[in-house]
């Protein structure tokens, strides 16, 4: 089987060296490496042209602005069996690819989704840290039973070459790729497997801003993909964990606005028992991800969550009440790793 | 996309995680892949699962009870 990892990169002098560095020692290597520059402006092609032979780099003619569009292009060269799809931030652990073939090997499997873990930077990534751990050992977990894997993550996919260049066609009408693309697969009925020790590191934002513009885009992306696989599913899974996600996110979202002004009392008293809730959660996080400093992220954690349902619900309004559809790609800033 | 808020979802999830775990260690040990620790976890699921349901089960009725007994003494008063 061959193995290849498709890598789209724009302005990736601060991380590309350690990501191609990482997919390079691979226990199993990867038999091709195929790195996409969306002509970038700082210095990543000429790091990138230091790996000579070892990596396959292309250029995009100009820039697109848009992820699923350099991944697009890049699949054009890939040659392999199998591709992984990862970020140029992110770095693979060293089994990675050997846990990929070894799930590819079961032909039933169209795609993998492997276990994304937050790069250690400051409190905003611990708190991204500990939405990771809670959402990848609880909620995706959950979704495996279900049968329905809610998204295979940009930075940690695998999928079949050649069923995905013949059947999946790239629409670049969304923000979030990597949900688009899961979407249809179950659609189709494909298989996707949940993989908690494929394992990666990517580097999450690391201001308040950057913070939110990702927020902004995530959620934008998820109420555009709402809205486009609207119909009816067939699968029982995927309809209970849509309709579970959306809905409690919005009703939860608008309580947690509305409840201080209809009664402060009974308001203050569900927040401490929703702060009780979040610190057992958190508690879990740090124990499953062997990271202590989750706990002195709670407060910040907790902060978050209402910024993050404020989000929640200007993206509703944005994307579904006004119809306004924003496709402008949001990239964060990036610090050396 | 993450869930915005730390909800019911999430609640609702380790219910079927825990309920999904049990079922394949019970598959694994039905298919005599058994080892201590195994069945150790599936014991420890299977209390856990009772404690959460008994749990519920007492609270349910005791509510019940207690609307009954405000529902006799309400009765009581309006009839005096």
């Amino acid at each position: 089987m061959k193995i290849s990892i498709l890598i789209p990169c724009y302005n990736e002098e601060l991380t590309i060296k350690r990501c191609i560095y990482s997919c390079i020692n691979q226990s199993r290597p990867a038999d091709e490496i195929v790195v996409v520059n969306d002509s970038s402006t700082d210095k990543t092609v000429s790091i990138l042209k230091r790996f000579g032979s070892q990596i396959r780099l292309v250029h995009t003619i100009k820039n697109t602005g848009n992820k699923s569009h350099v991944q697009e292009y890049g699949l054009k060269f890939v040659t392999g069996d199998v591709f992984i799809t990862t970020d140029g931030d992110t770095i693979l652990e060293k089994d990675f690819v050997s846990i990929i073939e070894k799930d590819m090997r079961d032909s039933s499997v169209f795609a993998v989704a492997g276990y994304v873990r937050s790069l250690k930077y400051n409190w905003i990534t611990s708190c991204r840290a500990i939405d990771y751990a809670i959402s990848q050992n609880i909620d995706k977990l959950a979704q495996h039973y279900l049968n329905f894997i809610f998204v295979i993550p940009g930075a940690a996919g695998a999928f079949r070459t050649e069923i995905f260049r013949n059947k999946i066609l790239f629409t670049h009408d969304t923000l979030t790729e990597d949900l688009d693309f899961t979407y249809r697969l179950h659609k189709m009925g494909y298989k996707i497997k949940y993989n908690r020790k494929a394992i990666c590191y990517t580097q999450d934002p690391s201001t308040l801003k950057s913070y939110v513009n990702q927020m902004r885009r995530w959620f934008a992306g998820g109420w555009q993909n709402f809205l486009k696989h609207f119909n009816i599913p067939e699968k029982p899974g995927m309809a209970f964990e849509l309709s579970l996600i959306y809905l409690e996110g919005l009703v939860f979202s608008v309580l947690a606005f509305i409840m201080p002004i209809i009664n402060l009392y009974l308001s203050v008293r569900i927040f401490l028992i929703y702060c009780f809730i979040i610190f057992i959660f958190v508690i879990f996080g740090a124990f499953k991800e062997k990271r202590p400093d989750f706990i002195f992220a709670l407060p910040g954690y907790i902060l978050l969550k209402y910024i993050n349902a404020w989000i929640f619900l200007e993206q509703f309004f944005q994307e579904v009440i006004l119809g306004r559809k924003n496709l402008n790609w949001f990239k964060p800033g990036r610090v050396k790793i | 996309m993450i869930p915005p808020l730390l909800g019911p979802s999430t609640l609702i999830h380790v219910f079927i995680v825990i309920i999904g775990k049990t079922a394949n260690y019970a598959k694994q040990i039905l298919k005599k892949k058994k080892n201590g620790a195994k069945i150790i976890s599936l014991i420890i699921m299977l209390s856990v699962l009772l404690l959460i349901f008994g749990f519920f089960y007492y609270a349910i009725r005791s509510s019940v009870k207690s609307d009954k007994s405000n529902l006799n003494i309400m009765q009581n008063l309006l009839a005096n």
